[in-house]
C-alpha cells in the first residue's frame, strides 16, 4: 500500500462538498483491494466492511469532501461571481488557479480589482464578493458553458514532497486521512479480528455534517472513530491550540466517549507511539459531533494528525504521523474482544 | 392560481408555534383532493393522496409566519414583545398587528429622544398599544404568551401581488393548487410544516413519520432585481427557481438534474438559485434517518420578512406546473 | 438532598459522580438503566401515554486545556462568563485537587485595564505546583474543574449553591418518581445539556415520549436596573411555566393546561417571559416524529456562575405543580 500514491490519486480528483461522486469512485477502487463488501448511500458516502460478522461493529470515518467555490452568476464581460462552499478564507484566493466544473472542466484564474485602482490600499482583505473567476470567454460563450450552481475547485496538482517526509497539497484535509484508512485496512486485513469494521469516506463534513449523521444512523455501529486533521504549530498560535507535527492527537471532551478514548490511548502506549491531547469542551468540528447523538447515542472518539495551514492549497502533513494514526486505530481494533460491552460501560 | 384561495391562505393567522388557524384554512381547501388529512404532535398538517407505485413523494412548505409574542404587560396596559422569527424592528414600527382572538393593536417604540425608528427601534424598547389604559383592561384581551402578526392587505398589482405573509403562504397555495391538478403514480404527501421561521423545527418530524423516497420543498427566495441589491441572478418573473445551494443546504446533483430536466421537458421557464444567506426546511429533511433526497423550488420574492413581500404570478403558476411534471414521473431521482 | 445534589461536581461530559448519586437516590422507585452517553433512565411502566420527566444533571465548568511551564493550569470554560471566575476557589480532577483562580494584583494593573474584563485565556488555575512536571503529579490535561461552593440555606426561605441549574430540576424529578401516575412514566436525567442538549437527543430517541416535562433552574433577572419585561422570572413568585425560549415554542393548549393546573390547585406560578436560551425541550420536541414538551423552571439568580440563589417555596411549588399535572391527568387535555 503506497500511501503517497493514494493521496495523490485522491487529491487530484475533485470532490467539493455536495459533489463528491468522482472522488467516491477513487475510494471505491482503493477499498476493493481489501473487501468486496462495498456500498454507497444516496448522498454518496462510500462504505467498505472488513472483519468478522460476530462481535461489535466499529465505524472509522474520514470525510472525502473538500472546500471549494460555487458559481453564483455570470457578469456581462464573461467573468464568474462565486460563493464559498465550506470554510474558504477569501484571502487565499486572489491569484489562485482553479478548475470550473461547467459543461466541461474549464481552467480559470481568480482575480480582483488591483490595488492601484483602490488608491494603493492593500490593508483591507478581499471579500468573496469582490473576487471574480476569469475563464477567458465572453459572456455568451461563458453562459453556454457555465451555469449558476456549478462548482469551482482549486486546480488539482500532485502533492509537493518537502524535507523529512513532510508533504504539502490542497485537500490534505481530509483525503490524507482517507488514505490513512486504507493503510489501516491493510494492517487489519492481516489480523484475525473479533469484530467487524466499516470504513466510511463521508460527504458534506465541511458544511453540515450530513454524511457523518446519515452514515452513523444507517450503519448504527457500536463505536465510531472519526479521523480528521487538527492544527499543527504555526507562528502566532496561542498555547495549547496546536500540537507537534510528530504526535498522534487524541481528543478529549464531551464529544468523546472516555472509555473509547482510553482504548485508543492504550493502543498508542502499547506501540510506543507518542500522543498529544486536544481538549474540546463542546463541538469538535468533526463528523464525531453528529455521530455521537445518532440512534440513542454512539460512543465516539477522534484521532488526528496535526496539519499546518488548514483550508489553504498548501496544507502540510507529516507522513510518519499519518502512518502512526493508522497504527493506533488498528491496534485498538485488534484489541477488541468479547468483553467490549463491559469495557465501554461508563459506570465503574 | 385561484386568487381568492391565495388571499384566504395569506390572511390566515399563524405565527410560528401557533399554526392551528392557518392549518385549518389549508385543510379545508385541500381535503377534497386527498385520501387522508391530519395534524401530527407538532402541528404539521399532513395530507396524502394515494398512488400505486409503492413510492412516496413529500411536497412541503412551511405555513408559519413571523410575528411577535407578548412577554409582559405593564401598568399602563402596554404590551412588551419579543420577536418570533426574523423580524426587522424598524420596519415594524407604526404597523397594525392582530391576535388570534381578533384583538388589534399598533406597534410603536420608546421615544425619549427621537422618533427616528431606524436609529432607535429595537425589540426591547418596542411595544404594542391595544387601546387599553391599565394592566387589568389589557389582560382581559391579551395574555402573556399570546402572539400577534402584521395585518396586511393582499395588494393586487395585476401580475404581481404583495402581502406580509407571502413567505411562505404563497408556497402553501402552490401546493394546494398542485394537489388539485396533479396525477401521480406515487403516494403524494402534501405537508404544511410548522416553526420554520424559528429554526427549521417542524419539517424533520413530519419527514421522519412519512419517510419519503423524495422530497420537494417550497419556499421563497431573495432576488437581485431591485435598485442596488447585491448581485444575485434570480429575478421576479423569470420562472420558479431551482435551488442549488443556500447557507443551510446543498441540493444533491441527482436531484438538481431531475428538476432541471423536468422543467426543460415541459418547457417551463426556470432559474438556478444560489442563495448567499438564508435557510430552508430542505436542510433538515435531508438529515432525517439515513438521509432523504430532497430538493427545493423557490418562488422569487422581493422584500422578504417585511409587510410588503412581492411575488410574480408567472413564477407561482410555473411552480405549480413544475410540481405536476415532477410527481408524474415514474422514475424518481436515485443515488 | 438539595445540598448533596448541588455540591456534587459533574461538568458536561463528566457526569459520573452525579449519576452515581442519582442512581442511589432513585433506586427504590423504578427500573434503572444508563445509556452509552451516560443518560440515566428510571422507568415506572404503566399504560397509556408515555411521559418523560427530564432534568439535566451536568453543570457548567471548565476543563484543563494545558499546563504552563510554571505549573499554572490553562483551561477551557463551558458556559461561564469569565467575569465571575476571578478570585474563586475551584477543585480539579477526580482527586479534587484544590485550586484558585487569581488575577494580577490591582496595584500592578494600569488604570485603563480596570475597565476591561479579563478573558478566560488570561486566567489560570493555581494548584500550588512549582512547575509543569510538578503539576502533573496532581492533575492531568483533560481534567474537569468545578467551582468549590458549599450549598446552604439563607435569608427568608432562600438557598444558595452552585449548579442549581439544574440540580433543582433533578430534585424535582426525584420527588415525582416517588408517586405513581396513570401513564407510562420515565424519569430521565440527561447529560451534556450545557453543550447543546446533546444527551436529550439520544434520550428522546430511546424513550419516544408522547409528552415531556422539562425541569430547569432558569434565569431570574429581577435586578434593580431591570424593567418588568426584562426579568424573565422573579425569585419567590412561584415556578415558571415556559411559553417560548430560543429552542422551543410551547404548544398553546399545553401551555394553557399547565396554567389551569396551577390555578385549579391554587399553586402560585409565573410565566417565563424570556424568549432566549434553550433547554432539553428543544431537542426532545422535534426528535423522531415529534412530541409535546413544556418546561417548568425554578427561578435562579446568577446562574452559570459559582453561586446561584433560589427560593425553597418555588422549588416546592414546582414539585406540586408537576404532581398536580400528572396526578389529575391534565396531559389528556392536550
Amino acid at each position: 500500500m503506497n500511501m503517497l500514491q493514494a493521496i495523490t490519486d485522491l487529491i487530484t480528483t475533485p470532490g467539493v462538498t455536495g459533489a463528491e461522486h468522482a472522488v467516491g469512485e477513487v475510494v471505491k477502487q482503493y477499498f476493493s483491494a481489501y473487501t468486496q463488501d462495498i456500498w454507497q448511500d444516496k448522498f454518496g458516502n462510500v462504505y467498505g466492511r472488513i472483519g468478522e460478522a460476530q462481535g461489535p461493529e466499529i465505524m472509522v470515518m474520514a470525510h472525502m469532501d473538500e472546500i471549494g467555490l460555487m458559481v453564483t452568476g455570470i457578469e456581462d464581460n464573461g467573468m464568474l461571481r462565486m460563493i464559498n462552499v465550506g470554510g474558504v478564507d477569501p484571502r487565499v484566493l486572489p491569484g489562485s488557479e482553479v478548475l470550473v466544473l461547467g459543461e466541461k472542466p474549464l481552467p480559470g484564474v481568480i482575480g480582483a480589482i488591483p490595488p492601484h485602482l483602490t488608491g494603493g490600499q492593500t490593508g483591507n482583505a478581499y471579500k468573496i464578493e469582490d473576487l471574480v473567476c476569469d475563464i477567458g470567454y465572453d459572456a455568451e460563450k461563458a453562459r453556454e458553458l457555465v451555469h449558476e450552481g456549478d462548482y469551482v475547485t482549486f486546480a488539482p496538482k500532485a502533492p509537493l514532497q518537502l524535507c523529512n517526509g513532510y508533504v504539502s497539497s490542497k485537500t490534505m484535509d481530509d483525503r490524507a486521512l482517507v488514505a490513512m484508512m486504507l493503510e489501516c485496512m491493510e494492517m487489519l486485513s492481516k489480523r484475525k479480528l473479533k469484530c467487524s469494521v466499516v470504513f466510511c469516506a463521508s460527504v458534506q463534513e465541511e458544511r453540515s455534517g450530513l454524511g457523518g449523521r446519515i452514515g452513523a444512523y444507517s450503519v448504527h455501529p457500536d463505536m465510531a472513530i472519526a479521523v480528521d486533521v487538527c492544527h499543527g504549530p504555526t507562528p502566532g498560535v496561542r498555547p495549547f491550540e496546536a500540537a507537534p507535527m510528530d504526535k498522534v492527537v487524541l481528543t478529549k471532551g464531551s464529544n468523546i466517549h472516555e472509555k473509547l478514548f482510553g482504548m485508543l490511548q492504550a493502543s498508542a502506549r502499547e506501540q510506543n507511539i507518542a500522543t498529544d491531547l486536544e481538549i474540546a469542551a463542546g463541538h469538535t468540528g468533526t463528523d464525531a459531533w453528529e455521530i455521537q447523538v445518532q440512534r440513542g447515542g454512539i460512543p465516539s472518539a477522534i484521532v488526528s494528525p496535526p496539519l499546518r495551514y488548514m483550508h489553504t492549497s498548501v496544507e502540510t502533513i507529516r507522513m510518519e504521523t499519518l502512518r502512526n494514526c493508522a497504527k493506533v486505530i488498528a491496534g485498538m481494533i485488534g484489541n477488541i474482544d468479547e468483553n467490549w460491552e463491559a469495557a465501554l460501560c461508563l459506570d465503574d | 392560481m385561484r386568487k381568492e384561495m391565495l388571499k384566504d391562505i395569506l390572511q390566515a393567522f399563524g405565527p410560528a408555534g401557533n399554526e392551528e388557524i392557518v392549518s385549518g384554512v389549508i385543510a379545508e381547501y385541500i381535503r377534497p383532493y386527498c385520501d387522508s388529512v391530519y395534524n401530527d404532535a407538532m402541528g404539521n398538517l399532513i395530507c396524502c393522496k394515494k398512488g400505486t407505485s409503492g413510492k412516496k413523494i413529500m411536497l412541503s412548505a412551511h405555513m408559519d409566519q413571523i410575528g411577535f409574542i407578548v412577554v409582559d404587560i405593564d401598568e399602563k396596559g402596554f404590551l412588551r414583545i419579543a420577536n418570533v422569527g426574523g423580524i426587522l424592528p424598524a420596519l415594524s414600527v407604526g404597523r397594525e398587528v392582530a391576535f388570534a382572538n381578533g384583538v388589534h393593536g399598533v406597534i410603536y417604540f420608546e421615544t425619549p429622544k427621537t422618533r427616528d425608528a431606524s436609529a432607535q427601534a429595537a425589540l426591547p424598547n418596542m411595544y404594542v398599544d391595544i387601546g387599553c389604559s391599565t394592566k387589568e383592561q389589557a389582560e382581559e384581551k391579551v395574555q402573556v404568551g399570546d402572539m400577534c402578526v402584521y395585518v396586511t392587505n393582499m395588494v393586487d398589482m395585476g401580475n404581481r401581488i404583495a402581502s406580509g405573509a407571502m413567505d411562505n403562504r404563497v408556497c402553501c397555495a402552490v401546493i394546494v393548487e398542485a394537489m388539485m391538478a396533479l396525477q401521480s403514480p406515487h403516494d403524494v404527501y402534501a405537508v404544511f410544516t410548522v416553526q420554520e421561521e424559528v429554526g427549521l423545527r417542524g419539517a424533520a418530524a413530519a419527514a421522519y413519520a412519512i419517510d419519503p423516497d423524495f422530497n420537494i420543498n417550497l419556499d421563497v427566495t431573495l432576488t437581485g432585481d431591485t435598485p442596488k441589491m447585491p448581485a444575485m441572478s434570480v429575478a421576479l418573473g423569470d420562472g420558479p427557481a431551482i435551488k442549488m445551494m443556500d447557507s443551510s443546504v446543498i441540493v444533491p446533483m441527482s436531484v438538481r438534474k431531475f428538476m432541471i430536466e423536468c422543467a426543460e421537458q415541459a418547457k417551463i421557464p426556470y432559474q438556478r438559485e444560489v442563495l448567499r444567506a438564508g435557510g430552508t426546511d430542505t436542510a433538515v429533511i435531508q438529515k432525517v434517518k439515513d438521509g432523504i433526497l430532497a430538493g427545493c423550488i423557490s418562488i422569487p420574492c422581493r422584500y422578504v420578512h417585511t409587510p410588503t413581500e412581492v411575488v410574480d404570478m408567472a413564477d407561482v403558476d410555473g411552480a405549480v406546473a413544475l410540481i405536476c411534471e415532477m410527481v408524474a414521473k415514474e422514475q424518481l431521482p436515485g443515488a | 438532598m438539595l445540598g448533596r445534589l448541588s455540591n456534587t461536581m459533574s461538568v458536561s461530559g463528566n457526569e459520573k459522580e452525579i449519576r452515581k448519586l442519582l442512581k442511589e437516590l432513585a433506586a427504590p422507585y423504578g427500573e434503572i438503566t444508563t445509556d452509552t452517553m451516560g443518560n440515566l433512565y428510571v422507568h415506572k411502566p404503566g399504560k397509556g401515554k408515555r411521559i418523560m420527566a427530564c432534568a439535566h444533571m451536568d453543570e457548567v465548568g471548565m476543563i484543563v486545556k494545558g499546563i504552563m511551564e510554571d505549573g499554572l493550569l490553562a483551561y477551557t470554560a463551558i458556559g461561564i462568563d469569565s467575569r465571575v471566575c476571578v478570585s474563586k476557589r475551584v477543585v480539579v480532577g477526580p482527586d479534587k485537587v484544590p485550586g484558585v483562580i487569581g488575577a494580577k494584583a490591582i496595584h500592578l494593573q494600569r488604570r485603563e485595564d480596570l475597565d476591561k474584563s479579563i478573558p478566560h485565556g488570561e486566567l489560570f488555575v493555581d494548584i500550588g505546583a512549582e512547575s509543569r512536571e510538578d503539576a502533573l503529579k496532581y492533575v492531568s490535561v483533560g481534567d474537569y474543574i468545578s467551582f468549590d461552593t458549599e450549598f446552604s440555606y439563607f435569608g427568608d426561605g432562600r438557598m444558595k449553591g452552585k449548579a442549581l441549574d439544574d440540580r433543582l430540576g433533578c430534585a424535582v424529578v426525584l420527588e415525582l418518581l416517588r408517586e405513581n401516575y396513570d401513564c407510562d412514566f420515565y424519569g430521565v436525567f440527561t447529560v451534556q445539556e450545557e453543550v447543546g442538549m446533546r444527551g436529550a437527543m439520544a434520550a428522546a430517541y430511546r424513550v419516544e415520549p408522547d409528552l415531556a416535562l422539562i425541569f430547569e433552574g432558569t434565569t431570574a433577572n429581577d435586578m434593580p436596573e431591570c424593567e418588568g419585561h426584562q426579568h424573565v422570572t422573579k425569585v419567590g413568585q412561584g415556578p415558571a411555566i415556559s411559553m417560548m425560549d430560543g429552542a422551543t415554542i410551547v404548544n398553546p393548549k399545553l401551555f394553557k393546561a399547565m396554567k389551569q393546573t396551577a390555578e385549579e390547585a391554587g399553586i402560585p406560578y409565573q410565566v417565563r417571559q424570556g424568549t432566549k436560551g434553550g433547554t432539553d425541550a428543544g431537542a426532545i420536541h422535534k426528535a423522531g416524529a415529534g412530541a409535546l414538551a413544556i418546561g417548568i423552571s425554578v427561578p435562579c439568580r446568577y446562574i452559570h456562575g459559582p453561586v446561584s440563589v433560589a427560593s425553597v417555596s418555588d422549588f416546592e411549588n414546582a414539585v406540586a405543580l408537576a404532581k398536580a399535572f400528572l396526578g389529575k391527568r391534565k396531559f389528556d387535555e392536550v
